[in-house]
């Protein structure tokens, strides 16, 4: 019955059960253990971090979504606002281009009467001279009648030479 | 694969390996010339153990037991050195082999026992024992080494004579699971270990009533049931790794002592030894936590 | 029959008996553990099938479940073991 004694090698083997465990508890599980903890409280660190991440994140997509529906309103109103510019700049040309036309024309129009005005004031100064001179020469009597004409002539000719 | 194995084997392991193959051919030689012949011989003294010392059972002592286990444990505290010297957020390779199975069994804890604190202390007892059991059933499964013959005959005044042959390389290491000191003690510290732990988590009054649950007519039971777990935990390991060892004797003893076939074989050396040390480990748990829980 | 032959018959019949006994004893013990742990193996096969990703943790179990399993043939063996070299 070796195969059932029990004797005083069950006290030695819970000493050395004793003294394995506490070996193995200062060099395996203490490191063990505190390196469990320690990555979990990195992997929380980690998570909590992750989240802030998010939240942030969430925050920034909102805020760029507001930027972006401002600018898109900005762009908008700028843009109306340039065709109401556009418009009045467009009819003001107009105006300007009609009021310049106006102008050119009263101006060719006071050209054209005063040019007429010289030119009858001038047919009549020469007219007047004409006279004159013709009644000059009738007064004196001193002419015959083919002195008359060419003196007629000449005269006329300086006037068309004029 | 083998080829790349071979080549990556230094010179020094070489020469190693050149060394114990010799040595043990030689022994195997040796044993072949001077052990028994016939298997009577050979498996008459199975069952004997080396007992050193007459009279009640504190005088008696199982030395081969003593010197295993001591093995078997500096092998550990080697180890657990070597990682403990280097260790450090990222593991190297031994750091990460007993991270692993560190984390295999902490695992299995931390499912079963909610309490962190008592969760702690059975993963460092559940842990020690497994490695404890798996070395010494690996170191028994498929390392040949020292073994001992005993033939036991009876003297003049009834008293038992033991006589001890040393022999080298006949036979594997003398398991220490395999002598039933060693394994009704840890199967007596771990129910120990449950009930103080049972008091620790739900107080004295609390584990006093689980002994007359559900009907104070079954207290008997109860205790019956709870010294039954003891005996079935140690002899479950016993069992295995005995008949494990007597099975890898019988079979050396048809190879004429030549243990390298036991190693290929390596069923009860390998598998069984791993899974008897993690069965134990896992009904150490289990114990606790029913206990706890 | 004389003092001698009756102590030899004797002896023969106690190592027969011993024989038979263990034999008996591993035989039909290791029926049973043997049927437990075909079924044991079966159904996890059947899981492993049914649900291949959790085959690790299946075959862990398994393990677990065989070990127990095989606890009584274990002890079939020990009494073998003690019929035989111990009584």
């Amino acid at each position: 019955m070796d195969f059932f004694q029990i004797n005083l090698t069950a006290v030695v083997q819970l000493l050395s059960f004793i003294f394995l465990l506490w070996m193995l508890n200062k060099l395996l599980y203490k490191p063990f253990l505190s390196m469990m903890d320690k990555r979990k409280e990195k992997v929380e660190g980690d998570l909590l971090e992750a989240e802030n991440a998010r939240k942030r994140a969430e925050e920034l997509r909102k805020e760029a979504e507001n930027s972006l529906k401002e600018a898109r309103a900005r762009a908008d109103q700028i843009l109306s606002a340039a065709n109401v510019q556009a418009e009045k700049v467009v009819e003001e040309a107009k105006g300007r281009a009609e009021k310049e036309a106006e102008r050119v024309l009263a101006n060719a129009k006071i050209e054209i009467e005063r040019q007429t005005q010289e030119a009858l004031s001038q047919v009549q100064a020469v007219a007047t001279e004409l006279a004159i001179s013709l009644v000059m020469k009738v007064l004196k009597g001193t002419l015959d009648e083919k002195a008359k004409k060419e003196y007629l002539i000449n005269v006329f000719k300086e006037y068309e030479k004029q | 694969m083998a080829e790349k194995k071979r080549r990556r084997m230094s010179t020094k392991t070489k020469i190693q390996l050149t060394v114990f193959l010799i040595v043990y051919v030689t022994v195997g030689i040796i044993n072949v010339q001077y052990l028994p012949k016939s298997p009577s011989d050979v498996l008459g003294n199975v069952a004997n153990r080396w007992i050193v010392g007459n009279g009640p059972w504190f005088l008696q002592i199982n030395p081969m037991t003593i010197i295993t286990s001591l093995v078997v444990i500096a092998i550990i505290v080697l180890f657990a050195r070597a990682v403990y010297k280097e260790y450090s957020l990222i593991p190297n390779r031994k750091q990460a082999f007993a991270e692993s199975v560190m984390d295999f069994i902490y695992d299995i804890v931390q499912s079963s026992i909610p309490d962190e604190r008592l969760a702690k202390s059975t993963f460092k007892i559940a842990t020690t024992l497994f490695l404890y059991i798996a070395v010494a059933n690996l170191l028994a499964g498929f390392v040949p080494g020292i073994s001992v013959d005993v033939t036991k005959t009876i003297g003049e005044n009834g008293e038992i004579i033991r006589n001890a042959k040393f022999m080298l390389f006949s036979d594997t290491w003398f398991a220490p699971t395999a002598d039933l000191n060693t394994n009704l003690t840890y199967a007596i510290v771990v129910l120990v270990i449950s009930h103080y732990f049972g008091i620790k988590a739900k107080g004295f009054k609390a584990w006093l009533k689980s002994f007359i649950e559900p009907i104070p007519v079954l207290l008997p039971l109860n205790i019956i049931g709870e010294l039954a777990k003891p005996i079935s935990h140690s002899m479950r390991l016993f069992g295995n790794i005995t008949g494990g060892g007597v099975l890898v004797l019988a079979l050396s003893y048809f190879v004429k002592y030549m243990f390298l076939p036991p190693i290929l074989w390596g069923y009860f050396g390998i598998f069984s030894g791993l899974i008897q040390a993690f069965v134990f480990s896992t009904l150490t748990i289990a114990y606790i936590s029913a206990q706890v829980g | 029959m004389d003092q001698e032959t009756m102590k030899i018959l004797a002896d023969a019949i106690v190592v027969a008996g011993k024989a038979v006994g263990a034999g008996f004893c591993m035989g039909i013990g290791a029926i049973a553990p043997g049927i437990g742990e075909g079924n044991i193996g079966a159904h996890a096969m059947d899981s492993i099938a049914r649900q291949p990703e959790l085959a690790n943790a299946i075959t862990t179990r398994m393990l677990i479940a065989d070990a127990v399993t095989e606890t009584t043939g274990l002890y079939s063996l020990l009494v073998a073991f003690l019929i035989l070299f111990a009584l």
